[in-house]
């Protein structure tokens, strides 16, 4: 194990300590441990690859407009008078062919 | 955040068509199930997909496997999520197909989040991913 100085606000240092005693009884060790668990798990959030998404409004196979988030392509779909209904939207990571529905799915 | 109803998880959500300005419900939220056997984002009944003009957008057609092997057709447009009480906001393929009673929540929706279920609690807690 390696020693490393940080420094925290008091008050986060207040709730680290109170979380550390009613989850581990004080233990020792247990201050290093919950912050090595939390550590990593923001490592392992930080490094999981989220590519990120865009949306484009075709028409007759030409691109329109074309937006981060769904609200971005409205507003540009609105400026440029574009009615909705005529485009085709898309997304950059399309939805598969086929998906399986889930234990809730039920056909009548 | 949201509750275990009979053990089976929910989360309040509206679900928002920015590009006709439609949203359901119309004020407040309503309870889908979280589901995440479904691998789509999210499945509305079709009177669901009606208020929020979706089927006046030009549709997505694909195929889904139910738990039983039987496959059906589903047709569905672009919307976005949003559960207040995170709060998160996600964009994705809103589906619909027949014989659909409730609002299904797929993993694709919770694709960016930390989910944790927590049946000591009886609660579902959602954080969105840093």
């Amino acid at each position: 194990m390696v020693n490393v100085t940080i420094s925290l606000p008091e008050e986060t240092v207040k709730k680290l300590r109170k979380a550390v005693r009613e989850l581990y009884g004080g233990k020792r060790g247990a201050l290093s441990g919950l912050v090595h668990e939390a550590i990593e798990d923001r490592i392992d959030a930080l490094e999981a690859a989220r590519p990120a998404l865009r949306f484009v409004a075709l028409k007759d196979g030409l691109n329109v407009a074309e937006g981060r988030s769904l609200d971005e392509l409205a507003s540009k779909l609105r400026a440029l008078n574009v009615d909705p209904r005529a485009v085709r939207i898309v997304s950059s990571q399309p939805p598969g062919q086929v998906a399986r529905a889930g234990l809730r799915g039920r056909k009548t | 955040m949201s509750g275990l109803l009979n053990l089976t998880p929910t989360l309040r959500i509206v679900i928002e068509n920015p590009l006709l300005g439609k949203s359901y419900p119309a004020t407040g939220e309503l309870v889908a199930v979280v589901d995440t056997g479904y691998e789509g984002f999210l499945a509305v009944p079709r009177e669901v997909f009606t208020s929020l003009s979706l089927d006046e957008l030009q549709q997505e057609k694909r195929t889904l496997i139910l738990a039983n092997g039987t496959a059906l057709s589903s047709e569905g447009a672009y919307c976005t999520l949003r559960v207040p009480a995170v709060p998160l906001k996600a964009d994705g393929l809103v589906e619909t197909y027949e014989g659909l009673k409730e609002v299904l929540l797929g993993v694709e929706a919770l694709s960016s989040s930390k989910v944790l279920l927590d049946y000591c609690s009886r609660r579902i807690k959602v954080e969105r991913c840093p």
